[in-house]
């Protein structure tokens, strides 16, 4: 099924290719699993072939490339390996607001260092959907001050700054939700030791509590949080097809090899039908997340439309590692093998924005519309 | 007064709760985290005879039926997989096949340690090359005089480092292979020729020791043959309903346990200002869980009832097995929606129990050879009952 890409996009996809099949060593990677290291070294070689900050603008030193092209990297990243491949497609999450909307002073002090890959983002916001807190901030003259502690922050450990999405408050009244970027440096930010946890095992999670931090309004994103919002959910998009991608190859290749009562497993009916079954679902997510960063680079796609596109990869990502694992049988279940890391990071990845009921309500909310 | 037979369970449940909850419960994040289960700890389940569930009082053990086992299974299942994991094996496909084919020497020698804990035992079926495929085993035993001669490889062995005695099946006659050429023996530890290859590392089951096994001309005697020579896969199959049982009722008691934990997570948290539990989402997650829950501990019983009334049940057993992993696979998933992000979080459990539930699909039978079972016997015009 070819997937109607343009001459530069299938380089990108072949030269992202070529790199993860050249540099990511297997031996490796479950060294970095087993130490829960994150990858430097593939990170400065991924920003050294401009795989970091694609869609960033040619003045804040990115490639002005599109969303397709952003998620073709992701795709083939998380398709050779799901803990290596978040790792290096979250290092510049949700950086794109302040590389398009962003001060020159921010530009230069957050984007460049990201571009050589000497530093990730991490992203500091409530669950989708929740509009109260979990960090509030509040205007005191010019400055304004932050309060709120945040569980489960990806890469708060080694970010240098977050991008912090808080409740503004003004005389103890909601006044909509504020987009900014606060260093790590600041006075009142107190970052815990990394969470033991589910999956994940190269990107840490870390509590960041926030206690009268006071940062400067030249700090403030003046972009609407929707803007983050539809970028991170379609790099989620993206990760769960390569996931799904990775875990079909990985589930695929084992059917075809082993044998068990004197035939190969694939020719099972059982199994073939599985099979069937995974490339189905596959497809369509991947139909559906090209279809969604079309739509992004046309500058038309509603934010319950983002959503239903990552819960579609989300579930058909959860089901293709799933069964993928079944396929392997006893073998998928040991940590050699690398579907099993598949499975556990799918589980973990999902609940990055909170819970699927929450979005879905989004979804819902809007395809309801409002009742009288 | 005699207690009636549900009233005995009852109150068995009863104590084994009031056990599990005191004894074992504190110490499931230790087992996690250290990835052994503490000597205090096997001793006091030593002490209460955990080890010898199934074993016949005559040899040492209490003689529980399938329905005293599956309660006793399903509340240690309860606090950390490892418990229930740790004495499977001796009341399982470590001792059954010489419960069941053993002579009357075996039984006196071996079934008395196994019951009281001291020895430990391992099932040895499993190859790299053989594994739903059981009858295509390699590893040979080769008869020499008096003494049977093994050689070959064994892995995804539980207990394998740990255990005092194996039960090892093996090709006594290449020519004839699973049709009658296949053989059971009990091997001892300190028998020549025994060695503990790579030690597995897996998602899931901390605290339960899986390896490769291998044998270099080991000497087994003839009198460790179980049954008779070429009926090793029938003698093996004849043990593999303990098993299943036991994975039915460790996918109920993890069941269980998520439901608990999940009502009361919903009960305690709040999401934009509203308690979860009053989100009818939630609810109905609550509400599916507990119903597949219910189904599946319902299967179990009825079917251990069946199997004390020594009435055939092995497609109920597939059923039991097959459903309850399965079961469990849902219920995990709607927990862990119901906990977000806190679900991932080691200190909650959730985590722990979505890694150890996933194996129950895939051991003791694949979910995939349970239904080749299930169908056969349904063409043949079986129903369950």
């Amino acid at each position: 099924m070819t997937c109607q890409l343009s001459k530069e996009q299938i380089f990108i996809q072949k030269a992202t290719r070529d790199f993860t099949r050249g540099e990511f060593d297997d031996d490796q990677l479950l060294d970095l699993i087993k130490n829960k290291q994150f990858p430097d070294k593939l990170l400065k070689q991924a920003c050294k072939l401009d795989l970091v900050g694609l869609t960033f603008p040619e003045s804040a030193g990115g490639q002005e490339c599109g969303m397709v092209e952003s998620v073709l990297v992701t795709e083939e990243l998380c398709r050779r390996d799901s803990t290596a491949g978040i790792a290096l497609a979250s290092a510049d999450l949700g950086a794109e607001v302040i590389a398009h909307y962003g001060t020159k002073d921010l530009v230069a002090s957050c984007i460049r260092p990201l571009l050589k890959g000497e530093a990730v983002t991490a992203l500091v916001s409530p669950e989708l959907g929740d509009t109260q807190g979990p960090v509030t901030c509040e205007y005191q003259g010019e400055a304004l001050i932050l309060n709120g502690t945040v569980p489960q922050v990806l890469n708060a450990g080694i970010a240098p700054y977050f991008i912090v999405v808080a409740e503004q408050v003004k005389n103890g009244e909601t006044k909509g939700q504020a987009l900014a970027v606060v260093f790590r440096k600041t006075e009142g930010i107190t970052v815990s030791d990394p969470e033991k946890k589910l999956g994940l095992d190269m990107t840490a999670w870390h509590r960041v509590s926030f206690d009268q931090v006071r940062i400067s309004a030249d700090n403030l994103i003046t972009a609407p949080v929707k803007t983050l919002w539809q970028a991170v959910l379609l790099k989620m998009s993206a990760m769960y097809l390569g996931i799904g991608q990775g875990a079909f190859d990985l589930a695929l290749n084992y059917a075809r090899q082993r044998e068990q009562f004197r035939r190969k497993i694939a020719q099972f009916q059982g199994i073939s039908q599985k099979i069937a079954d995974m490339y189905i679902r596959l497809q369509g997510c991947r139909s559906a997340v090209y279809a969604a960063a079309r739509a992004m680079d046309g500058g038309c796609i509603d934010l319950h439309d983002m959503i239903a596109t990552k819960l579609f990869a989300e579930a058909a990502a959860e089901y293709l590692t799933d069964e993928s694992l079944q396929i392997h049988g006893g073998v998928g279940y040991m940590i050699e093998f690398p579907v099993e890391h598949f499975f556990r990071d799918v589980k973990c990845l999902r609940t990055l924005m909170g819970r699927k009921i929450t979005q879905k309500d989004i979804v819902s909310a809007k395809v309801i519309g409002r009742l009288t | 007064m005699t207690l009636s037979r549900s009233d005995h369970l009852e109150k068995l449940r009863m104590e084994i709760r009031q056990f599990a909850e005191q004894e074992l419960a504190p110490f499931e994040q230790k087992v996690e985290s250290d990835n052994q289960i503490p000597e205090h700890i096997l001793a006091k389940m030593r002490a209460r005879g955990y080890f010898g569930l199934t074993i016949p009082k005559e040899y040492g053990g209490l003689g529980y039926g399938k329905s005293e086992f599956c309660t006793v299974e399903e509340e240690l299942a309860k606090t950390h997989f490892a418990f229930m994991d740790i004495i499977s094996l001796n009341n399982g496909l470590g001792s059954r096949s010489i419960v069941l084919d053993g002579n009357e020497a075996q039984k006196k020698k071996y079934l008395p340690r196994l019951a009281s804990g001291e020895w430990i035992s391992a099932f040895t079926l499993t190859e790299p090359n053989a594994g739903s495929d059981a009858g295509s085993i390699t590893t040979t035993a080769e008869k020499k005089g008096d003494t049977y001669v093994l050689n070959g490889m064994k892995h995804f062995i539980t207990n394998a480092p740990i255990a005092d005695v194996f039960i090892v099946i093996a090709v006594t006659d290449p020519d004839k292979g699973s049709k009658g050429g296949i053989s059971a023996f009990i091997v001892e530890k300190d028998f020549p020729g025994i060695s503990i290859g790579n030690i597995h590392e897996s998602m899931g089951m901390q605290g339960s020791h899986k390896s490769e096994v291998i044998f270099t001309d080991t000497p087994v005697p003839a009198a460790n043959l179980i049954g008779t020579e070429g009926k090793g896969l029938a003698v093996a199959l004849r043990t593999v309903d303990e098993g299943r049982m036991g994975v039915a009722a460790t996918s109920v008691g993890f069941a269980s346990r998520l439901l608990d934990m999940a009502a009361s997570y919903a009960a305690t948290h709040q999401f934009n200002g509203t308690p979860l539990e009053r989100y009818q989402s939630v609810e109905w997650l609550l509400a599916d869980m507990a119903t597949e829950l219910y189904a599946a501990r319902t299967i179990l019983y009825n079917t251990a009832a069946k199997m004390d009334r020594h009435e055939d049940a092995q497609m109920e057993v597939a059923m039991c097995k097959l459903y309850g992993s399965e079961m469990v696979g849902r219920v995990v998933e709607k927990a862990m929606e119901i906990f977000g992000k806190d679900g991932c979080l080691f200190e909650n459990v959730v985590e722990r129990i979505l890694r150890d539930a996933r194996i129950l699909r895939i051991f003791e039978g694949t979910a995939e050879i349970h239904r080749i079972i299930i169908g056969r016997k349904l063409i043949k015009g079986q129903r369950p009952s």
